[in-house]
């Protein structure tokens, strides 16, 4: 079977070890040969001494070779640790390569902006980090939050709704997601949500919830979701309560942000166990206050 | 040979008289006229759309109504309110794989109890196995048949269970296949008083026509019953009620969904909604029909002969044989009064018996004119009728009992039996 690489020949074997070795040895012997002992002990002490000093020099050196050989290393171990995730690899090269060629342009007014916005760049970078992920003004949110609806390791999904207007989640968007909440149903999640709604909404006094709101409860009653209502006002006491969330499983926690039209203003997802344990706490005090739909409806039964 | 007397409704019943009419003109029918047109209108539209001489002719099927109205007549014996649809399958268990979904759907705990029938139980933990949530059985079997647990103490620990388990959903049986008459709205109120349930399903297979229910009561969200049984129409049909009008949307589109994913396969269940909504989309499997006609009979056989909660005769039979028993060689498994259904176990003193098979068991109370269930270990179940058994009735069980228990020193050996 052949060796992997070249056959290493003994160090006795080379050169460097046999020239000098025969040249020290052919001088001592003149030496020995031809001048008396003192001069013999001194020429000795000189190769001696010789020897001595290149030791000590080429120790010098090899400590400074290490410390740069470490500092190589230190500087690799970024793409080395990111090798192992091709996703993020792919990406860290692209950026490297960008920054390589961005360093090849001296303007100066194209650096400055160069470095402002790299500086948001690496900021919303550590976000993510961190497990925060924020969809700004936009709807683009929906396309994580379907993934996590289809993500087999998340069983549960508990949400709460606030409801400040009607036709909640009732644009193409909203549709859509709702058509997701339902097909997680389906597969076997169970999903829970708290509605809250504005008090006109809801009037103190009636039953049920009016307008396109009680067809939008009813419609996610009928497929399976677990629904349960609170008035706004029973809330004044807990405003830490009012907000639009949903929890996703034991993994992630999101926070949606709307304008008075109901439109996406900011949508922030954290990926983060202390977040999750927070969010939790909030809605079970939330669920405190809430009455299920389906008790609503035994009311409305002459002896309910 | 001699009819013998049939006390094993509970694994299946006699077809009433009104069922046996329908199934021969059924028979007669299909014989002369197959599938044609004049079939067809008789399920579409009932024995009052056919012409005077098909009438006269097959006079079994006169009260053939059509879908709608076989309906309503299993509404009326089961107390449910007109306004609440009822389910029919071919198979049983289709229902309660469609009562499994139902009770997953919205909640993390379903509580159940090990009185209830294996295969149902089955179902219920394959659901909770797909959906990654859990289904609790309660042991109260041991208490109930020894330890003398009443109804009341049963819906209480069945309350604090739920508490204890954080259970959100509930199915019980509400006559068990040994004869335990469990007060499941005792039950759902008692939980319900502690805690919210999101769904409430029960087992009604040996209840049906036998004890209950009264579904007007508002207590069950999904009841599950058959045909065969209590009921008397022999083929095998399986019926699922809505109980509440809470969930009629949600059971509605629970069921639309599997039908349309095809995970509800029953042809059935299928055709006889399309046959009510008068819709036949000519694209279902060819369905067994004869337990509709043959249910509609017993149905109106059933009807103002039997009332709800069970009448004092049936307990009156009870009471009887359980009494002649002893000196027979038979002890009665005498629960709490209120546990008590129309089916009475027996199991015997004679060593012998003890060791006996169940099939064996079962011929040789038939031999002396005796049909009932008999297990292995030779514990009998005797289902009795709603009527008062006569002295001669009566005389026949207490010979049947004393000739199989036989001499105390007696021993044989028996084969194995099974069955609900």
């Amino acid at each position: 079977m052949p060796a992997d690489g070249p056959a290493r020949r003994s160090a006795l074997l080379s050169f460097q070890f046999v020239g000098p070795a025969m040249a020290g040895s052919l001088t001592m012997a003149l030496v020995c040969a031809l001048a008396p002992p003192a001069v013999q002990l001194a020429v000795l002490g000189a190769l001696v001494s010789i020897l001595g000093g290149l030791f000590v020099a080429y120790m010098a050196q090899e400590a400074d070779r290490d410390r740069r050989r470490e500092k190589l290393l230190e500087e690799l171990s970024v793409p080395l640790a990111l090798a192992a995730e091709p996703d993020l690899y792919a990406q860290y090269r692209d950026v490297c390569q960008a920054l390589l060629d961005l360093a090849a342009r001296p303007d100066p007014v194209l650096r400055g902006i160069a470095v402002l916005k790299l500086a948001s760049v690496a900021e919303q970078i550590r976000a993510l980090a961190a497990g925060e992920v924020v969809f700004p003004a936009t709807e683009a949110w929906r396309t994580v939050y379907e993934q996590l609806l289809t993500s087999p390791d998340i069983r549960s999904y508990r949400s709460a709704a606030w409801v400040r207007a009607p036709g909640y989640w009732e644009d193409p968007p909203g549709r859509q997601s709702m058509r997701a909440n339902y097909d997680a149903v389906r597969r076997g999640m169970l999903i829970e949500r708290v509605v809250i709604l504005r008090d006109d909404l809801w009037p103190s006094g009636m039953p049920l919830p009016v307008g396109d709101v009680l067809a939008w409860v009813e419609e996610q009653h009928r497929h399976g979701v677990w629904v349960t209502l609170v008035r706004e006002s029973q809330l004044a006491g807990e405003p830490d309560l009012l907000v639009d969330s949903g929890v996703y499983g034991d993994r992630a926690v999101g926070v949606q942000e709307l304008d008075e039209h109901g439109r996406t203003v900011r949508f922030v997802l954290r990926f983060d166990p202390a977040a999750v344990r927070l969010a939790l706490d909030r809605w079970d005090r939330l669920t405190l206050f809430a009455v299920s739909y389906q008790t609503l409806l035994d009311r409305l039964l002459p002896n309910g | 040979m001699t009819d013998s007397l049939y006390l094993d409704t509970a694994r299946l019943g006699l077809m009433s008289p009104g069922a046996r009419r329908a199934s021969h003109d059924l028979a007669r029918l299909a014989g002369a006229e197959g599938g044609s047109p004049r079939f067809d209108r008789l399920l579409r539209h009932g024995a009052g759309a056919w012409p005077a001489d098909l009438r006269r002719r097959y006079p079994g099927l006169a009260g053939w109504q059509g879908v709608g109205r076989l309906k309503e007549s299993l509404r009326t014996l089961a107390g449910s309110p007109p306004d609440l649809p009822v389910l029919l399958a071919n198979r049983s268990a289709e229902l309660v794989r469609l009562a499994a979904r139902l009770l997953f759907l919205r909640s993390r705990t379903v509580l159940s109890t090990d009185l209830g029938w294996p295969a149902y139980d089955a179902i219920l933990e394959s659901e909770a196995r797909r959906v990654g949530r859990t289904l609790a059985r309660l042991a109260v079997r041991r208490a109930v048949f020894e330890d003398g647990l009443t109804p009341g103490q049963l819906a209480e620990f069945v309350a604090d269970q739920a508490v204890a388990r954080r259970g959100d959903a509930l199915f019980l049986p509400a006559v068990t296949s040994d004869g335990v008459r469990l007060p499941v709205e005792a039950v759902v109120r008692a939980v319900e008083a502690r805690r919210e349930l999101t769904f409430v399903a029960a087992d009604g297979a040996q209840d049906f026509c036998h004890v209950g229910p009264d579904l007007g009561r508002d207590y069950c969200d999904l009841y599950l019953a058959g045909c065969h049984k209590w009921l008397g129409a022999y083929h095998p049909m399986g019926l699922a009620f809505y109980g509440r009008r809470r969930t009629r949307t949600l059971i509605e589109a629970t069921v639309a969904g599997l039908l349309g994913s095809g995970e509800l396969g029953d042809p059935l269940l299928r055709f006889s909604g399309q046959l009510e909504a008068g819709r036949l989309d000519g694209g279902t499997e060819t369905v067994s029909l004869a337990g509709l006609f043959a249910s509609q009979a017993a149905a109106d056989d059933a009807a103002g002969a039997w009332t709800t909660g069970g009448s004092a005769g049936r307990a009156d039979n009870h009471r009887a044989v359980a009494e002649l028993a002893p000196a027979l060689g038979w002890q009665p498994v005498l629960l709490d009064p209120g546990f008590r259904s129309g089916i009475l176990l027996l199991r015997p003193d004679r060593p012998h018996l003890a060791a006996a098979g169940g099939e064996e068991l079962r011929s040789r109370f038939l031999d002396v004119g005796l049909a009932l269930t008999a297990y292995d270990g030779g514990t009998v179940r005797l289902s009795l009728p709603d009527t008062p058994l006569g002295s001669d009735t009566i005389s026949v069980v207490r010979s049947a009992l004393g000739r199989v228990a036989g001499p105390a020193d007696r021993a044989a050996a028996y084969g194995p039996n099974g069955g609900r």
